[in-house]
C-alpha cells in the first residue's frame, strides 16, 4: 500500500509538474485525447514527456512505471489535462454477411508527429491504399506518444495501427489475442529486425559503453522497444545493470528529442534507433540519418559507440473483431504494395527491396517476455525500498 | 489432360465473369499441379471429397476464409493447370515459369514461393554512364557486379535479371566482378566497364534516393529497374477484383502460420512461405527496357 501511495502521490507531482510547464510554455504538452469509451474502459491521454522538461531520476523513472501499473490511466485524468468525445469506434454489429455493413470507417492510429514530413507522408500513402482497397473511409489518428497508441488499440478506440514491438507486448498484456500483430517489414537480406543503438557527440570522450559509467542516458520511453525495452535487456546481458550504471537516466519522449536533448549537451548519451544495415555494414536509415536528411543535424557530430539487436520490426497490429474479410484485404494490400507500386517505398522514405512478411504473436515472444521481466525488476525495486 | 474429373458438371457450372466479385455462390476453383504428391487422383475435387489430409486442409482453411465453395483441380503438370485455366475453368492456377505464354494476357501472377536462402525476389537497378550508347550493345563482359556475400544477391540473382532481359547468356566472369558499389561506379565513369547491376536496395543506399537534396548518381543512368523472374507462380484473371486478390494474398502469405499443414502440402518442400508477386512476374522482358534514347 505504501508503494500505491507512494506512486499516486508521484502522478500528483507529475502532473503538477506537467501543468506547471503546460501554463508556461507554448510547446504542446498533451495533445487532444483520444475517444473515450464506455464505462469501465481506460481513458487514453497522449502525453510528451520530454526530458529536458521533466527531469526524471533513475528513481523517479521507477516511480513513473509503478504509477502506470498501479494508477492505470484513468488516474491520469487527474491531471486535468485530458479531454474525451463521445465518438464512436467501428461499430461491430453481428454478422449480416458482408464486413462493410459491420464497419464503415477503419481508425487507423500512427505515432508519426506533425513535424515529421516524412512518417506522415508514409502513413498518408497507407492510408489511401487502404482506402481504395477497403472502399471504406480510413481515419488517422495521430499520437506523439507511444502511450497513445497503445491504450487506444487496447481500449477498442483503434481498429489498426503500426507500433514498435514492445508496444504490442504491452497491448498482448493488456488485452492478449485480442489485437494480433499481422505483418512487419523484412529487408532486401530476408532480416525482420533493427538496432538499438547508443549515440554520444563526437567531440566527447566516450568511446564504448563502457566509457559511460556514471554518465548520463537519455532513453526514449518506456513503451520504446529501442529505446528502452531492448537495449536495457542487452546491457543486462553484457553484465551492466542500467540501474545503477548510469549516473542519471530520463525518458526523452521520442527518438528525435533523444537526439536534441543530446546535442543540447542535456546527457551524455542517447538510446535510439538504426536500421538499414548492420553494426559491421553501418546504418542507412534510423534516427540519425532521418534527422541529417532532414538538415537538423550533422551526421560528424554524433558517433554511435554501441549496438544491440536485431529486434523485431515494429508489427502492423489489429484488433481480432474486425471481420476476417476485411482483416485479410488489409493485410494482402499492405504486403502487396511493394511488388504493386515499387516506388511506393521510396515514397515512404524506405529504401526498395525491403517488403513484408506475415507473422503472429509467436514472432514477438522474446519481446514479451523482455518486458514482464522489466515490470517484474520493477516491482521488485519499488518493493525494496 | 486431366486424367479424370469427377466433378466435371460442377467444374462446368463455373464461368469466370469479368465482373470484379465472384459470386458468393461460384465456387472458387484452383488448379494445382500437384497429383503427384496427393492422395487423390487427377480431377476436381470439393473440399469434402479430398482424402489427402494436406490437400483437405488447404481446401478447408480457404473454404473457412471465404464465403465461397472451394474446389482444388489437382493435374499432374503445371500445362494442364495453366490450361484449365486458360479455358476459363479454373480461378486460379499454379504453374511454372514455362507455361505463361500459354495464358491469355488477361491473367496475371499475384503469388510466389519464398525460396529457402530468404532472400526473395529484391528489385535490381541495371545503370551505365548517362552518356552511355544504346545499351542493347553493351556486351556481356562489360557489365559489372558487386562480388559480396550472399552471392545469390549480389551475383546470381542480378545476373538473371540481366538473361530475363535478354541480355546475357554467360556465366559472370572474374573481371566483372567488384569488391564493392564505389569500385564499380568508379569503372563505370572510368569507362572501364560499360554497365552495372545492383540490387535496388544497395543502389538506393550508395546513390542516396532517399535524400531528396542530394544527387550522387546523377552522372548514371538508370535503364531499367525490375525483379528477376519468378520460376513458378500462382496466376489470376487480372480483371478479378483486387479485394479479393488480397484475401487471397493474405491468406497465402500466412498460410505457413495459420494452417502448416496445407502449406506443406501445397509448397512440397518448395520455399519457406508465400509472397506476393507482380503482374508480370513469370515473364522475360526483352522488349521492357528501351535502352539508351
Amino acid at each position: 500500500m505504501h508503494r500505491v501511495r507512494t506512486s499516486l502521490c508521484f502522478v500528483a507531482r507529475l502532473g503538477r509538474r506537467l501543468r506547471q510547464y503546460y501554463n508556461t510554455s507554448p510547446n504542446t504538452l498533451v495533445d487532444k485525447a483520444w475517444s473515450c469509451p464506455g464505462d469501465g474502459v481506460p481513458l487514453v491521454i497522449k502525453l510528451t514527456l520530454t526530458a529536458h522538461t521533466l527531469r526524471l531520476t533513475n528513481k523517479e523513472v521507477d516511480d513513473m512505471m509503478i504509477a502506470r501499473l498501479v494508477v492505470g490511466f484513468c488516474s491520469l485524468a487527474a491531471l486535468g489535462l485530458a479531454a474525451c468525445s463521445s465518438e464512436p469506434t467501428a461499430e461491430l454489429a453481428s454478422d449480416s454477411g458482408d464486413w462493410r455493413d459491420q464497419v464503415k470507417t477503419l481508425k487507423m492510429g500512427s505515432k508519426a508527429s506533425e513535424d515529421d514530413a516524412i512518417a506522415l507522408r508514409r502513413i498518408g500513402l497507407v492510408q489511401e491504399v487502404l482506402e481504395e482497397a477497403t472502399g471504406i473511409p480510413v481515419k488517422i489518428y495521430q499520437s506523439n506518444d507511444y502511450n497513445g497508441i497503445i491504450q487506444a488499440l487496447a481500449a477498442g478506440q483503434l481498429d489498426i495501427s503500426t507500433m514498435g514491438a514492445g508496444s504490442y507486448a504491452n497491448v498482448y498484456a493488456q488485452i492478449g489475442d485480442d489485437a494480433v500483430p499481422v505483418l512487419v517489414r523484412r529487408d532486401v537480406f530476408g532480416a525482420s529486425g533493427y538496432y538499438s543503438t547508443i549515440v554520444v557527440k563526437a567531440d566527447s570522450p566516450y568511446q564504448t559503453i563502457h566509457d559511460l559509467k556514471d554518465q548520463t542516458l537519455a532513453y526514449v520511453d518506456f513503451n520504446s522497444t529501442s529505446g528502452y525495452i531492448y537495449p536495457r535487456w542487452a546491457m543486462r546481458e553484457e553484465g551492466i545493470e542500467p540501474d545503477i550504471y548510469f549516473d542519471r537516466a530520463a525518458m526523452a519522449g521520442g527518438h528525435i528529442q533523444s537526439i536534441m536533448a543530446l546535442a543540447n549537451g542535456q546527457f551524455d548519451a542517447t538510446v535510439v534507433a538504426a536500421n538499414s544495415g548492420t553494426p559491421e555494414t553501418g546504418f542507412a536509415n534510423g534516427t540519425l540519418p532521418r534527422l541529417a536528411r532532414r538538415g537538423m543535424i550533422d551526421l560528424e557530430d554524433f558517433r554511435t559507440i554501441w549496438a544491440a539487436g536485431p529486434i523485431p520490426n515494429s508489427p502492423y497490429v489489429m484488433r481480432s473483431e474486425l471481420p476476417q474479410e476485411l482483416r485479410d484485404i488489409i493485410r494482402g494490400a499492405i504486403a502487396s504494395l511493394p511488388y504493386d507500386s515499387p516506388g511506393a517505398q521510396v515514397e515512404m522514405g524506405r529504401l526498395p527491396g525491403s517488403d513484408y512478411r506475415a507473422v503472429d504473436k509467436d514472432f514477438f515472444e522474446l519481446i514479451i517476455r523482455m518486458r514482464d521481466t522489466e515490470i517484474k525488476r520493477h516491482r521488485q525495486l519499488a518493493a525494496a525500498r | 489432360m486431366l486424367r479424370c474429373i469427377p466433378l466435371g458438371s460442377f467444374v462446368g457450372l463455373i464461368a469466370l465473369s469479368a465482373a470484379a466479385q465472384l459470386p458468393r455462390t461460384e465456387a472458387i476453383t484452383i488448379a494445382l499441379p500437384l497429383a503427384q504428391y496427393s492422395k487423390d487422383d487427377g480431377g476436381c475435387y470439393a473440399s469434402s471429397e479430398l482424402t489427402d489430409p494436406g490437400a483437405a486442409a488447404y481446401a478447408d482453411h480457404l473454404d473457412s476464409r471465404f464465403a465461397n465453395r472451394i474446389v482444388l483441380c489437382l493435374t499432374e503438370t503445371s500445362a494442364e493447370a495453366a490450361a484449365l485455366a486458360a479455358n476459363g475453368d479454373a480461378t486460379l492456377a499454379w504453374i511454372d515459369q514455362s507455361d505463361a505464354l500459354s495464358l491469355p494476357e488477361t491473367w496475371r501472377s499475384f503469388l510466389t514461393l519464398r525460396a529457402f536462402d530468404g532472400l526473395g525476389r529484391p528489385p535490381y537497378v541495371f545503370f551505365a554512364a548517362a552518356d552511355a550508347i544504346d545499351a542493347r550493345q553493351i556486351g556481356d563482359e562489360q557489365i559489372g557486379v558487386v562480388s559480396r556475400e550472399p552471392e545469390r544477391l549480389f551475383v546470381e540473382m542480378a545476373f538473371e535479371t540481366l538473361q530475363d532481359l535478354g541480355l546475357t547468356q554467360n556465366a559472370v566472369t572474374a573481371n566483372q566482378k567488384y569488391r564493392d558499389v564505389s569500385s564499380l561506379f568508379e569503372a563505370i565513369r572510368a569507362g572501364d566497364m560499360s554497365a552495372g547491376i545492383l540490387d535496388a536496395n544497395a543502389w538506393g543506399r550508395n546513390c542516396d534516393i532517399l535524400n531528396p537534396a542530394s544527387n550522387p548518381c546523377s552522372d548514371l543512368k538508370v535503364l531499367y529497374e525490375g525483379r528477376p523472374r519468378a520460376d513458378q507462380a500462382m496466376v489470376i484473371e487480372a480483371d478479378q477484383s483486387t479485394e479479393f486478390r488480397y484475401r487471397m494474398v493474405s491468406v497465402h502469405i500466412a498460410l505457413h502460420l495459420e494452417a502448416p499443414e496445407a502449406f506443406q502440402w501445397i509448397n512440397q518442400d518448395r520455399g519457406t512461405e508465400f509472397q506476393p508477386a507482380e503482374h508480370d512476374a513469370l515473364l522475360a522482358r526483352p522488349t521492357i527496357w528501351s535502352g539508351s534514347e
